[in-house]
């Protein structure tokens, strides 16, 4: 019996043994749903898939949609805020008024989605120097990403003036001081600039042409789209020469020339065409968010919200004749492009032709994810940037510059040009490409043109956007607020 | 005191004695200590005879000796005794209360033994509100437990047990079926359970380790009885209705209001043709039936259980439907007297038709001068005639809000499940008080559902001036239709194993269970395709069918994903110890790791301690009569939450980027990842009370509570240039503090009647009590579809607390004002919103009554809700040119009413404010049941009982739409709809007749 016992016993002890020990490692679960650092690291391949992934960055909602829209357009005499009278679009009536605040969500999208995209590219650089690749890949993937980088830090420098910088994603996520102090201390718009430049000479220097690129890589930034960002940022600081000298560079390359046609620059026959240096990429289904869907005619038929409408101010400034009015506004009614009739059942008496994507005759599969590509930079801006920073050095090459558009615009050569006749035919090349703005302000013509428009620019205050209030929150006070606001 | 009570007994008793009549035999009842017991129901079996004791215990009636007479009387056990001439009852007391069994985890325990917080529910009460889930037929019954109805066909209700103690953390109670460890009640008819039990205290529930911070409920399916073969049938049939409807302005009204707010006089046209009540379109009479049939019984060698029930459900909304099949068969195995086997399986087929919740919303806010139909068939939009005012297809648009039948008309979705889930366990006595038991327990589910959107033909009933060719001339790329085809499945499953190890010595009790858990779950894998242009008949809804594919988004086309499985290993024990029944000891410790953090961070201990005294069962007490059972109890525990989380780790996510005209596939970080997560982590300290007074007639509980949630996790955002996204981090602590109080008086009159009364009440303060992490920005949430938000969460306030701007009058042209002042700065910030209080009740409870008189049954059972606050988010969803409610045009700003209770008319979109949080309280009759059971008249026939119910048949309150009950969408989480009134289902209230016999 007592045999039986201890038996009965040691069978359960080691019963419960066996389970006992049976299964700790079974904690470590291999992931299901998304790739693991260490799988992506043992993945040279992913490296391409890294810097296509900051890329994405520029299709979202607040990159260069409603928010970007609203602060870079609305604000500027080429634009109304649009739709209904209603509808504010959150802030944009503010914009559009001038009597914006720190609060209002434009700004802080803005602010958001290039920091955002900033950390992509810092993120995607950390990695890139820990997998092993193909040196020239490798050197052209850190220069896109500086391209990249250095074009959102351009988008704020003009935004805010002088921002924070940041160009490490290397951090301690317990180390909170550090972090607060590198993320929210600005730096000077001179630093910035500073910084912008370096990434921009070195992305010059590991980028291709636009022509060495293989077809399917269409889209990626290249050595004239480094260049030609240089000589714009130079052209804002107004040091003349040097953007002079790039412009150059960018002419020089034979790379580009201008479309026969303007109307086709901003249609999908444009994209990526001889003009094209640099421009968002879209396709149906995976395009940027709502880009068209924010401006295109709202009503009946609904075809979106109606934003960003061609101001009257910019509708009577064309000289006649000009072919870029008609490309530029949409006129209610009429009959598009496309053969769609725009009826007088559409709010609004104007709309942005250059944001209409077409149902009919180009790609399309819904609303929020059109096919329309979004032109950054191309080649009459430059020719326009050369003309302007050559009218500082002396007056060279404006003249020729300035016809090459005109004559394309349909008008007569011009036989002398001023200064405001570069920034006239700017306006008029440039118009609803959300420079106008930042032209207005870098020209300091701001102040005049808005009070034309019924609108009062406060000089001293209004050359920037306030920092976002909810950033500055975040900071925790780091982030000093500019001047006015 | 004694001689109190014997005075209250004798003023209760003494009119109903009078009538006692002194024929055939007679006799004396006493309680053990020979004192005599008064009012002891005395029935003759098989006679329709019967008396009560006298206030010396005597009693007579006029029987023949020999006749089995029963002697009953609450607080006393039955007892049965043959007749005899002159005769001595000695009645003993009942412990049944306290003799009852109670599941607590990992073996069961007797009532009187508990020393934590415990809530038991029975099968009669479970199955008396006839709902899909069993949970709902808990709601009003037990203190601290919070239950939002939701009678959507299908949907669950949410439950939430001592408060909210996460935010974004698992909110769901662990369910344990049978040992099967379960995330819900889905796939279980309430007709086969037999016992519900609720652990509520960190103590009790420390066992679960990192599942049981929202506690766990315990359900004890039926099991056959050694004996005859019992049969069971079940019916009912039911029709539903909306409890709440909310009147709206009519087509005069309509106008009236559209057109000052236009401020014209003839956009909308006074005298319209159409008067649509959208409502009433879009909602119909509901119906519910369920048939269950079981069949029990059992042997020297066994027991078995097997039942079948068919639930249907065709709800309010027009279209829906739900249906569902259950089997389950329990079996236990006796093989010997030291080893038995226990298997159950239950299987679940479920049919669901679900209709967009939208379409409620649609119908508040449509227009009422939109005919449902045109003439020409065409489904009614909203156009007005600039010439005419009336709804003309010509015309310009009104608004933007569809036609709310269209919307039915048009969804066309269908999902079925098959659950199965069981759990097979043996139980060995190793040696004479040491049994080892195993118990494997898995959840299977299969889900596949389909949508098919016909979109020309929506896309041709919003143009309805367009013809066919028209619409395809504007839209050529849009595809006919869209079919989408889902399948999913999981396997969910544990494996428990434990040792209990059982002894007496003397007057000393000790029980010892040890053992270990393993357990995998979030396991499910979904497959999802979609194709354009199927033909339009629903038999032909398969992809293979369709004509084009071509232009559809490459990353909808096929999706495809399996979650990252969340494994848990435990080890536990706990110890009992009992001395003389009088002084209570258990202590628990769970050592749990769980794979969802870093390897550091994976392992946690949760320790528990109760203690119980008995204070009646002290010499002192002996005497005091009055009392009959009164024990203290107190414990302390920690309980993790590991219920939410996935797993923690720098992933990256696809993020595609076209070059060259074509999308090719790129990834990033989402957002960095704190390595330091871990664990939320519940500690509570619980004192509470037990107690029976009177004779057993008055039950009661009281328990005082204080739980922290510690390392609550909470999403941070660092500088957006280090983190796109949020991250997870242990951030904060919540407070939940409260009081519960269960009370219950159960009495008889005479021999045929008896009544209960029971009430219970749960008081909880709900507070953000800590953050400590500087990235923590106070997370938004309650998003109104209309680009505003109305909840914040912050720091010392309730979860679920709504964030809003003050309004505070209306300015000279009627529109409101609202307090800017609030952040000390003039102009309206975000900085300006107000706590306008949380959607989380501040107190529960409920009142139940019940009484049987012969053959009749009858209760009534109520449930209230005080101190929350609704949103009412659709009315506050405007975008202009929609309909409004009736009574807002009785008083308007005008410049002649100021004061106006409302706004003047305006087609701004309002912004979130005080002027649509409303007071959530309610007090409903949750349930009234008559019932008669025949006598028996068939020898086969045991028992024939037949019933009316009405369940949610009145509600009282204050809020002005149609449910203060508002569960919200993503299963109740605090930071999405609950609480916000927008696109809900309508709480209904049923009215059913039902019948159960028994063979």
């Amino acid at each position: 019996m007592k045999k039986q016992i201890t038996y009965r016993f040691l069978t359960g002890i080691s019963l419960m043994t066996l389970i006992f020990t049976s299964c700790e490692a079974d904690l470590d679960v291999d992931p299901n749903d998304k790739i693991s650092e260490t799988d992506l690291l043992n993945n040279p391949a992913k490296a391409t898939q890294l810097v296509n992934g900051v890329y994405n960055k520029l299709l979202d909602y607040d990159m260069n949609s409603f928010s970007w829209i609203g602060i870079t357009s609305i604000t500027s005499d080429d634009a109304d805020k649009g739709s209904t009278a209603g509808d504010s679009g959150a802030d944009k009536n503010k914009l559009d008024n001038l009597d914006f605040a720190a609060s209002d969500v434009s700004f802080n999208g803005v602010w958001k989605a290039r920091y955002a995209g900033i950390g992509r590219a810092n993120t995607a650089l950390f990695y890139l120097d820990k997998l092993s690749l193909d040196p020239g890949l490798k050197n052209r993937l850190i220069g896109e990403l500086k391209f990249l980088r250095a074009m959102w830090y351009f988008d704020l420098v003009r935004c805010y003036g002088g921002v924070p910088i940041v160009v490490s994603s290397d951090v301690d996520i317990s180390d909170t001081e550090t972090i607060l102090n590198t993320a929210y201390t600005r730096k000077s718009k001179q630093e910035t600039y500073a910084q912008i430049e370096a990434d921009l000479l070195d992305a010059i220097e590991k980028l291709p042409l636009k022509s060495q690129y293989a077809p399917i890589d269409m889209g990626r930034a290249t050595k004239g789209a480094a260049q030609a960002l240089l000589a714009k940022a130079y052209l804002y600081q107004e040091k003349w020469q040097q953007s002079f000298d790039m412009s150059g560079e960018v002419i020089g390359s034979g790379q580009y020339a201008l479309l026969a046609d303007y109307a086709q620059v901003w249609r999908e026959a444009g994209e990526n065409g001889t003009e094209s240096i640099f421009e968002i990429q879209a396709v149906a289904g995976n395009g940027i968010t709502d880009y068209s869907y924010v401006q295109e005619p709202r009503g009946t038929p609904d075809l979106g919200w109606g934003f960003n409408t061609p101001s009257l101010s910019l509708t009577n400034s064309y000289e006649s004749g000009d072919l870029r009015k008609a490309a530029t506004i949409m006129f209610i009614p009429s009959t598009l492009w496309d053969g769609f009739f725009a009826p007088s059942t559409l709010n609004n008496p104007r709309y942005n032709y250059k944001a209409y994507h077409s149902r009919i005759a180009e790609s399309f599969i819904d609303r929020s994810q059109s096919g329309k590509n979004l032109r950054v930079l191309k080649y009459s801006d430059i020719l326009l940037i050369r003309a302007e920073a050559g009218f500082h050095i002396g007056n060279v090459e404006t003249l020729s510059r300035v016809n090459e558009i005109r004559d394309r615009a349909g008008l007569q050569p011009a036989l002398t040009v001023t200064l405001q006749s570069i920034w006239n035919e700017r306006r008029w090349e440039m118009a609803m490409e959300h420079d106008r703005w930042f032209d207005i302000v870098r020209t300091g013509q701001a102040q005049a043109v808005m009070a034309a428009n019924g609108k009062s620019f406060i000089v001293g205050v209004h050359e920037v956007f306030p920092i976002p209030q909810e950033q500055i929150t975040a900071s925790g006070g780091r982030l000093i607020q500019n001047n006015g606001y | 005191m004694k001689s109190f009570i014997r005075l209250t007994v004798i003023l209760l008793f003494s009119s109903y004695f009078s009538q006692i009549n002194a024929q055939g035999i007679s006799g004396k009842i006493t309680d053990k200590d020979n004192l005599p017991v008064p009012g002891v129901n005395v029935v003759a079996v098989d006679q329709n005879k019967a008396t009560a004791s006298d206030i010396d215990g005597n009693f007579s009636l006029n029987v023949s000796p020999g006749t089995a007479l029963q002697f009953s009387m609450i607080g006393f056990e039955t007892q049965t005794k043959s007749a005899a001439t002159t005769m001595q009852v000695v009645l003993a007391l009942s412990n049944k209360v306290l003799e009852e069994v109670v599941v607590v985890g990992y073996g069961t325990k007797k009532k009187g033994a508990i020393t934590g917080s415990v809530s038991q529910i029975k099968a009669d009460e479970i199955i008396k509100t006839p709902a899909r889930s069993a949970i709902q037929g808990i709601q009003g019954k037990a203190a601290g437990i919070n239950v939002v109805t939701n009678d959507e066909p299908g949907a669950n209700p949410t439950i939430i047990i001592r408060g909210l103690g996460t935010v974004l953390d698992g909110r769901e109670p662990l369910y344990v079926i049978d040992g099967a460890e379960a995330g819900s009640l889905n796939g279980l008819s309430s007709n086969d359970i037999a016992t519900i039990d609720i652990l509520k205290d960190a103590a009790s529930l420390a066992i679960y380790g990192q599942k049981g911070s929202n506690g766990v409920i315990l359900i004890t399916t039926k099991r056959g009885k050694k004996g005859e073969v019992k049969i069971s049938y079940d019916s009912y049939f039911g029709e539903k209705h909306i409890l709440k409807k909310v009147k709206m302005a009519d087509s005069y009204r309509y106008a009236y209001y559209n057109n000052t707010a236009l401020g014209s006089s003839t956009y909308y046209n006074f005298n319209q043709p159409v008067n649509t009540n959208w409502l009433n379109e879009i909602t119909r009479k509901g119906e519910v039936t369920n048939n269950s049939v079981s069949i029990s019984g059992g042997g020297e060698t066994g027991t078995y259980y097997f039942g079948l029930s068919h639930y249907t459900e065709k709800g309010i909304l027009i279209g829906t439907d739900y249906k569902r099949s259950n089997i389950i068969s329990r079996n236990d195995y006796q093989f010997s007297d030291r080893f038995k086997v226990t298997q159950s399986v239950n299987v679940s087929i479920a049919n669901n038709i679900p209709k967009p919740l939208g379409a409620f919303t649609s119908a508040y806010k449509q227009s009422p001068i939109v005919p449902v139909r045109y003439a020409t068939g065409q489904f009614g939009m909203p156009f007005v005639s600039p010439d005419t005012g009336l709804n003309d297809i010509s015309g310009n648009v009104m608004n933007n809000v569809g036609n709310p039948v269209a919307q039915l008309f048009y969804a066309n979705e269908k999902n079925r499940n098959v659950t199965l889930f069981g759990s097979i366990g043996a139980e060995l006595e190793i040696l004479k008080g040491l049994k080892f038991n195993t118990n494997f327990g898995g959840t299977a589910d299969w889900g596949k559902g389909y949508t098919f959107t016909p979109n020309r033909e929506i896309g041709l009933s919003q143009n309805p001036s367009l013809t066919e060719a028209q619409y395809i001339d504007i839209n050529p790329k849009e595809p006919i239709n869209t079919l989408q085809q889902r399948r999913s499945d999981f396997f969910n499953w544990n494996w428990d194993n434990y040792l209990t190890f059982k002894k007496a010595f003397g007057e000393h009790d000790v029980t010892v269970v040890a053992g270990m858990s393993r357990s995998t779950t979030n396991t499910t894998e979904e497959l999802k395709a979609t194709r354009y242009n199927v033909p339009k008949q629903s038999n032909y809804w398969f992809l293979d069918l369709s004509e084009n594919n071509e232009e559809i988004r490459p990353e909808n086309a096929i999706e495809n994903f399996h979650r990252t499985p969340k494994v848990s290993i435990a080890y536990f024990a706990r110890l009992e110890y009992t001395f003389m029944d009088k002084y209570l000891f258990s202590g628990t410790v769970r050592r749990e790791g769980i794979s969802v953090f870093q390897t550091a961070k994976q392992w946690g201990i949760f320790p528990a301690a109760s203690v119980g005294w008995v204070v009646t069962k002290e010499n002192f007490m002996s005497n005091v009569r009055f009392i009959n059972l009164l024990k203290l109890r107190g414990g302390y525990g920690e309980v993790g939450n590991g219920a939410g989380g996935d797993y923690n780790y720098i992933s990256f996510s696809p993020n595609n980027y076209p070059f060259g005209g074509v999308s090719q596939p790129g990834t990033s970080i989402d957002a960095i990842v704190d390595y330091n997560l871990t664990w939320e982590t519940v500690t509570e300290l619980d004192f509470g009370i037990d107690f029976i007074f009177a004779n057993n007639h008055i039950s009661g509980t009281v328990d005082f509570y204080n739980r922290k949630s510690k390392d609550l996790k909470l999403r941070v955002q660092l500088p957006y240039v280090y983190s796109g996204g949020e991250t997870l981090a242990n951030a904060g602590e919540i407070t939940n503090k409260g009081v519960e109080a269960t009370l219950r008086w159960d009495d008889t009159i005479g021999a045929d009647f008896q009544y209960y009364i029971g009430g219970n009440f749960s008081h909880n303060e709900n507070e953000l009590s800590k953050i400590n992490n500087e990235f923590f920005r106070n997370s938004t949430g309650g998003d109104t579809g209309n680009g505003k938000y109305t909840k914040i969460v912050k720091l010392g306030d309730p979860i679920g607390s709504f964030y809003v701007f003050e309004q505070i009058g209306y300015n000279g042209d009627g529109a409101p004002i609202y307090n800017d002042l609030v952040d000390g700065v003039a102009g309206l910030t975000d900085n300006d919103r107000v706590n306008a209080g949380s959607y989380i009740p501040k107190y529960t409870y409920g009142i139940n009554f019940g009484i049987n008189y012969k053959n009749v049954d009858f209760s009534v059972d109520t449930y209230a809700v005080g101190g929350n606050k609704i949103y009412n988010g659709k009315k506050a969803q405007r975008f202009g040119g929609e309909n409004v409610e009736y009574d807002i045009l009785d008083s308007f700003w005008t410049p002649s009413n100021p004061n106006a209770e409302n706004p003047k008319p305006s087609n701004e979109i309002p912004q979130p404010s005080t002027y649509y949080v409303e007071d959530g309280s309610f007090f409903r009759i949750n349930n009234i049941t008559l019932g008669y059971t025949f006598p028996k008249m068939i020898k086969m026939v045991n028992k024939v009982r037949l019933y009316v119910t009405a369940v949610n048949p009145f509600i009282f309150t204050n809020y002005s739409g149609y449910s203060p009950e508002i569960s919200g969408d993503d299963a109740g989480n605090p930071l999405r709809r609950a609480g916000i009134e927008l696109d809900a289902y309508p709480t209904n209230k049923t009215f059913l007749v039902g019948a159960s016999v028994t063979f």
